[in-house]
């Protein structure tokens, strides 16, 4: 290939024919700034970011579409072009809600809250699944400043979760067009593409119909190219970011497909395509549900035997045992059951015992279920002629089972014929046991263990192999052949209709219920009470948005209604398998009978609540609980600066309502991260003589927070309640105490369960004594409490919190 | 030519006896403009009286002769007379234009705008001292209006194809030469020299070639490739001939949007009367074989782009491509590809025919020949025009355009649609040319001219254009879709009064951003209305933001209406007329206007007879 040089910015780099401006400097390791860019695709040209001069050429041509040619001098990074990078920045950024790249806390922020907040819709980096992978945040950091002063623009209708899999916020989407680009690569005809035009124009199937409508195989190609948070899986995108991703081989059908696993602390995490070749794509299996199935919350963990009527928990020594003595006890009346799409080693060693002891064999197919299995099995299963059997996998019902003496029954999942097991063997399974497959065209493809199984875990294959050693049979003979793929073989990589519905016998609908939505089978026990409403007894009058993450839920509880005080709480449950948490009761009225709280959508309980509209109802509405807020502190003509952030703007109102009835002079201060997360300022200021208003991108007011506005004029005041985050109250407090004597409080709002100072999961120390926030609370001296610890307990749950994030379908939650 | 040489023969022969004076005929203006004014139930009106007369006269359909505050014009021709040309002729008139003058012999001539002829005739001028002709040189528009576009004849006639066989008696590089030559430059908006193009083209080794006709004119106010297209279709095809066979390319696509029915039409009666002639889908001696396919656009603005619009023709959503590759090397299927605008290619058959010296002895040095321009707004006679290039601005717009209607005061001109910028009252020696625009910040564009006058706000009219590119911008790239959304959003922002002094400098910066850094057309000229109007009428976006005035008293937002009591009549018809109820006073009575309903939308303010609603 022809090479030659060019000089870029002083330096003289080599290139190729063919190659852009903007390679020939990456190759050189000369950085342009640049968004759509993308190695595997062509030039596209669109974020305007890698602008450059190039002596000679008219104005300022993008380097990832301008050819390299001999003897060009270009200059990437002039005054000029900083300046109008800058701007296209700015330009970019307004129509991408990233006020937390201008906030002067961010580096804090990103400290404290060191997982992004799962809201329901990303109004910002901090509450962006995609932060930490974010490539946006990578190109724009340290070029990124309101030079121009753009107001942000966020559509909160921009949010859709209609489509399996994949979350779609499309006020994240800079249009790069990575995400129809690699589908039009992969697919040839891509399946998405950009409808509409200027500010309507998105991402989206033709005429904006769902994805699972149309040609969409899900191979989520798009999703991994996203730069942004725009595409996510909806399953895995709160885990952050993969610690390794390791190939592996996906046994879920038999094509046995290359795949890349995104392992983090042990577990996987996701899945890609090992490569944006064709031949390399992933259907909807391998891309999203692999990693569900492989963490599904029903896994098996333990092995157990059966001693008398108790199913016993076993070692591994007690298990071969066992097995030993129960295959040596059947008589020739045995049946085993394992997959033609289990390991090589596990069907040489369950063909091995079968032949040993004269037991009926049968290797069904992966997607098949126990109606698949021979005529004749079926017939001495019903009648109970089996004196001992091996299941590996959900194969027989629960009745059938029942009639054999003395069942093994081998699975990675909780089944209902367990009950009647004398053995259950935990299985790992995929990336968690090592074996061999058959490969696509014959060839045997040798798949390794790539994360460890935790608890009694372990593959078949392992458990077999021992109890062949011991039972003295050699397994090697047994060894099945590899075969090439059936010619009638349809790939679920190119024909949704081909996806199987059945895993070992599991509907995989059950443990990826997004697979529902692409039509397939699920049982009728498990999505059966997806998005189902238990029937509580208070009534949700209104539930209204007021800004994305936001509601002001209208509540009929009359009870709660006639004992509320300013700053109590209720706890709340959506339905009877929800978490209690802990609501601020924001507005009552005892003669209509209604309570109103601020619901910010954080995670699964928020979010269940959030998704609920008008006419269901709660669960529970437990309240009102917690320690009014003393009204006598705060005298007559005397001024309270009430300090209120995310839900606690709506937290303040009943307070300073209370206050201003009292003679007391409010004022509200109250910050968000911009102009478009600001709600009750009129309702404020009925109550408040003043209302200060500050964002964290200076897109309203000033620029900065409650901690500025603090700095500022607390001083004048005789008293200060903050209410709203850690990390805010945190920062208040450390521009405090207003000086001697003064009151300055803060409402505390951690993990609650009862809510009556029973289960002691709200301790917080204040001034080194533990105190509970459900009674002692929630207000609490502002200067004393210990913020560090509270934010550490907060977190505690986190790896439970992220696997129990719902999914949204159809706007409403369901599991 | 030889397959047109019978058919020329005939047709000169048809031709004489259409406009010799022994017949009698009526020639209505039935072009897309003529229709929506009436034409054709005028038409139908003169069949139906000739006949029941008994009348001997054909009754034929012509298209948009340019003078459109006139429509529906019909030219009266009595055997043995010249032809006269009446203006704004309604049914209810057909009866007595007939009656009085092809009965009577007598022209009526209250009617009448113009006489068809060299010489005045019973008091009535002729129609090249038409004021709105005077100043007029008419190459592209030779046949528009003159000929009936359906017959092939008529075109044949006027020395239709002379240009082909031209071209064909020199070799594909002479014709580009030519072509240089004239100094034709490209009539769609960029100027580029059209010969340079084509030798671009020329130059580029492929079996394949496309070249393209860009007739999705999309500009607000812009109408001239319509006219041409309706008007005269073989100049068109014609001109993609040459060019064809000057670079070589075997096929061509005529892209037209489809809001152009009649245009498709004609196109289509023209392509295959070509093809019935032996002109197309056939191989000439010489080895050149052509032939050309109609693809209809489906409105969007950006398709005008070069890249977008073959992204479209080969079926892909249409957004710009990055250049390089140039369509010269790479364009339409990835074949060398070149493309010219309807009325560029108009001029080429005409260029042709005539010669390059012709043409390049009109116009200025730099900006040869003539340019088509619609008069828009407000501006007493709208239509389409013909002038060399260097024509002053107020020549086209005084003498031509008759100045502005009801003794307004002229304001502002924006040319070159929402990609151009206004010039005023200032500009009126400014020579129209491509330097002459470019030095006072605005274009030539596609030829549009948007008049306004003292009632038009300069705020309220970059907000419309840049509205316009807002809904327009494909999306792809970031400073137009993001810079007409922040353009729009602040010039909505001041216009409803709430705008402040730091906007304009954003909306410099914004403006300044897009048209470095946007990738195609589009973005990089949507800005120039908003820079135009911020550096001619600054003054109006100060008084919107300092004052909350609007100084043409336009923007509805910063207008107060109220009813002056010493002059209410109670005469009830802006109560009758106000859309929100806002008004409210009853017969005889004195009228109050409540400002809580009140929309400003003026209804009130345009209906008082007795000037009794005043406007603040």
């Amino acid at each position: 290939m022809e090479t030659f040089t060019l000089n870029i910015d002083g330096v003289v780099v080599e290139a190729t024919q063919g190659m852009t401006v903007l390679q020939a400097a990456k190759k050189a390791g000369l950085f342009i700034p640049s968004l759509c860019a993308h190695d595997e695709l062509d030039p596209y040209g669109a974020c305007r970011l890698c602008v450059v001069e190039i002596d000679g050429v008219r104005g300022t041509p993008t380097s990832c579409t301008t050819p390299a040619a001999p003897g060009m001098v270009v200059r990437t990074n002039t005054e000029q072009r900083q300046l109008q990078r800058r701007r296209t920045i700015e330009l970019m950024m307004s129509g991408h809600p990233s006020p937390c790249l201008v906030c002067d806390s961010r580096q804090d922020c990103a400290i404290e809250k060191a997982q992004p907040t799962r809201a329901t819709s990303a109004t910002r980096c901090g509450a962006c699944s995609n932060r930490p992978g974010c490539e946006l945040r990578g190109a724009v950091l340290g070029n990124y400043e309101r030079d121009i002063g753009l107001p942000m623009i966020y559509d909160p209708a921009k949010v859709e979760r209609n489509d399996p899999f994949i979350d779609k916020d499309h006020n994240l989407c800079v249009l790069c067009g990575r995400c129809f680009r690699v589908c039009e690569k992969i697919h040839d005809k891509p399946a998405i593409a950009i409808a509409n035009r200027g500010k309507k124009a998105k991402i989206s199937s033709e005429f904006e119909k769902a994805w699972s409508a149309e040609e969409c195989l899900f191979c989520g190609a798009c999703v991994e190219e996203c730069p942004t948070g725009c595409l996510t899986d909806r399953w895995g995108k709160w885990f952050g970011l993969p610690d390794k991703v390791v190939e592996s081989v996906c046994a879920l059908c038999p094509k046995h497909c290359k795949i890349s696993l995104k392992i983090k602390d042990g577990f996987v995490i996701g899945a890609k395509s090992v490569s944006l070749k064709k031949s390399d794509s992933l259907c909807a299996l391998g891309k999203f549900a692999y990693a569900q199935l492989i963490n599904a919350r029903s896994r098996l963990t333990r092995a157990y035997v059966r001693r008398g009527k108790e199913q016993i928990p076993a070692s591994k020594q007690e298990l071969i045992e066992r097995l030993a003595e129960i295959f040596k006890s059947a008589d020739s009346k045995a049946l085993i059951i394992v997959s033609n799409g289990a390991y090589f080693e596990a069907r040489a060693a369950a063909r091995a015992l079968a032949e040993s002891f004269k037991a009926d064999m049968v290797e069904p197919g992966l997607d098949a279920g126990e109606e698949s299995l021979p005529p004749e099995v079926l017939g001495k299963l019903s009648r109970g002629e089996y004196k001992a059997a091996l299941v590996f996998g959900n194969y027989i019902s629960g009745e059938n089972a029942s009639k054999i003496d003395r069942l093994v029954i081998a699975d990675f999942l909780k089944t209902d014929a367990q009950k009647y097991a004398e053995v259950i063997i935990p299985t790992a399974i995929l990336a968690e046991s090592a074996g061999t497959l058959s490969g696509e065209n014959g060839e045997e493809k040798l798949c390794s263990s790539i994360i460890s199984a935790s608890g009694d875990r372990r593959g078949l294959s392992e458990t077999l192999s021992e109890l062949c050693q011991i039972l003295g049979l050699d397994t090697s003979k047994y060894r099945p052949a590899s075969e090439k793929l059936d010619a009638a073989f349809r790939s679920p990589a190119a024909d949704k209709s081909a996806i199987p519905a059945r895993f070992m016998g599991h509907y995989l609908a059950d443990y990826a219920p997004d697979l529902a939505q692409l039509g397939l089978p699920f049982s009728p026990n498990e999505l059966g009470n997806a998005g189902d409403k238990d029937a509580g007894s208070y009534e949700i009058i209104e539930n209204k948005t007021l800004v994305p993450n936001f509601h002001e839920l209208k509540v009929r509880a009359p009870e709660v209604a006639k004992f509320a005080k300013p700053g109590q709480f209720a706890i709340l449950m959506a339905n009877s398998r929800s978490e209690r948490s802990p609501f601020t009761i924001i507005d009552w009225n005892a003669d209509e009978g209604w309570v109103k709280f601020i619901i910010e959508e954080v995670g699964r309980s928020s979010a269940e609540i959030a998704s609920l509209s008008k006419g269901d109802k709660l669960w529970v509405v437990s309240g009102p609980l917690g320690t009014p807020v003393n009204l006598e502190l705060f005298a007559e003509g005397s001024k309270v600066l009430l300090a209120g952030g995310c839900y606690g703007i709506g937290a303040i109102y009943p307070i300073a309502r209370a206050l201003k009835e009292r003679g007391v002079k409010v004022t509200a201060a109250i910050e968000a991260s911009s102009a478009y997360m600001l709600y009750y300022r009129d309702e404020l200021s009925k109550y408040a003589d003043n209302l200060i208003i500050r964002t964290r991108d200076g897109s309203l007011g000033k620029k900065g927070g409650n901690l500025d506005t603090v700095a500022e004029i607390a001083s004048e005041y005789d008293a200060l309640i903050a209410v709203g985050c850690v990390f805010m109250m945190k920062q208040v407090a450390s521009k405090t105490p207003l000086g001697e004597g003064k009151v300055q409080l803060c409402a505390l709002n951690p993990i609650m369960v009862d809510g009556t100072g029973m289960c002691g999961a709200c301790r917080v120390s204040v001034a080194g004594e533990t105190k509970f926030a459900c009674v002692d609370g929630p207000f609490f001296d502002l200067c004393k409490v210990d913020f560090v610890e509270l934010g550490k307990r907060r977190t505690a749950y986190k790896l439970l919190e992220i696997e129990a994030m719902p999914r949204h379908i159809g706007g409403k939650c369901h599991r | 030519m030889d397959i047109l040489r019978e058919k020329r023969a005939e047709a000169e022969r048809e031709w004489k006896d259409f406009t010799s004076d022994k017949k009698s005929r009526v020639m209505v203006g039935a072009a897309t403009c003529g229709r929506a004014a009436g034409a054709l139930a005028v038409m139908d009106e003169f069949k139906r009286l000739v006949k029941e007369k008994g009348i001997d006269a054909e009754v034929v359909e012509t298209a948009c002769i340019g003078l459109c505050y006139a429509e529906p014009l019909v030219e009266v021709k009595r055997a043995g007379e010249p032809s006269v040309l009446y203006s704004k002729v309604s049914p209810k008139d057909v009866a007595g234009i007939v009656e009085k003058h092809l009965v009577g012999g007598e022209p009526c001539i209250e009617k009448a705008e113009a006489v068809m002829s060299d010489k005045p005739f019973k008091g009535i001028q002729t129609f090249a001292e038409h004021p709105m002709m005077r100043l007029q040189k008419r190459v592209v528009l030779r046949n528009c209006g003159v000929i009936d576009p359906s017959n092939f004849g008529h075109y044949l006639a006027r020395g239709g194809y002379k240009g082909l066989e031209n071209s064909f008696s020199k070799t594909p590089e002479e014709v580009i030469e030519e072509m240089k030559a004239s100094g034709l430059r490209g009539r769609g908006g960029a100027g580029f020299p059209t010969g340079v193009k084509w030798g671009f083209a020329r130059a580029s080794k492929s079996a394949d070639k496309y070249i393209i006709c860009n007739a999705d004119e999309g500009d607000p106010g812009a109408f001239m490739d319509r006219s041409v297209l309706e008007g005269d279709p073989h100049s068109v095809i014609e001109g993609l001939m040459i060019a064809g066979y000057a670079i070589g390319a075997n096929k061509a696509y005529i892209y037209v949007r489809s809001e152009y029915p009649l245009a498709i039409e004609r196109l289509k009666l023209a392509i295959s009367q070509a093809e019935e002639a032996g002109l197309l889908k056939r191989k000439f001696e010489n080895g050149f074989e052509f032939e050309i396919k109609i693809k209809k656009g489906s409105g969007a603005f950006v398709c005008g782009e070069e890249t977008s619009l073959m992204a479209s023709i080969e079926g892909v959503r249409a957004m710009p491509r990055p250049k390089p590759p140039f369509p010269a090397n790479s364009g339409l299927f990835k074949k060398p590809t070149n493309i010219n605008n309807v009325e560029t290619l108009a001029a080429v058959s005409s260029i042709m025919r005539d010669g390059a010296a012709s043409y390049a002895a009109l116009g200025s040095e730099k900006s040869r020949g003539t340019k088509t321009f619609s008069l828009a707004g407000k501006i007493s006679r709208t239509g389409l025009i013909e002038v060399p290039l260097g024509t002053k601005l107020g020549q086209i717009i005084n003498e031509i355009g008759g100045g502005c209607p009801e003794g307004k005061k002229f304001k502002a001109a924006q040319t070159g649609g929402p990609s151009g910028g206004c010039l005023t009252g200032e500009h009126m020696d400014l020579p129209v040319d491509y330097e002459g625009m470019a030095s006072a910040g605005s274009i030539i564009g596609s030829g549009g001219i948007v008049v306004m006058n003292e009632d038009s706000c300069m705020v309220e009219v970059a907000k419309y254009f840049v509205g316009f590119t807002e809904s327009e911008s494909c999306g792809k790239c970031v400073p137009c879709r993001m810079g007409t959304q922040h353009l729009h959003l602040i010039l909505e922002k001041i216009c409803n009064g709430e705008g402040e002094m730091e906007d304009l400098e954003r909306l410099t910066k914004i403006a300044m951003t897009m048209k470095q850094s946007s990738l195609c057309g589009l973005g990089q000229t949507a800005p120039n209305p908003v820079l135009t109007t911020l550096k001619y009428f600054k003054d109006e976006y100060i008084a919107h933001i300092k004052e909350k005035r609007c100084p043409a008293m336009a923007c509805s937002g910063l207008i107060t209406y109220e009813v002056d009591a010493k002059k209410c009549t109670g005469c009830t018809v802006c109560e009758r007329v106000c859309p929100t109820g806002a008004i409210s006073g009853g017969p005889k009575k004195v009228h109050s206007i409540d400002s809580d309903k009140c929309i400003s939308c003026g209804a009130c303010y345009q209906s008082c007879k007795f000037n009794a609603i005043l406007r603040h």
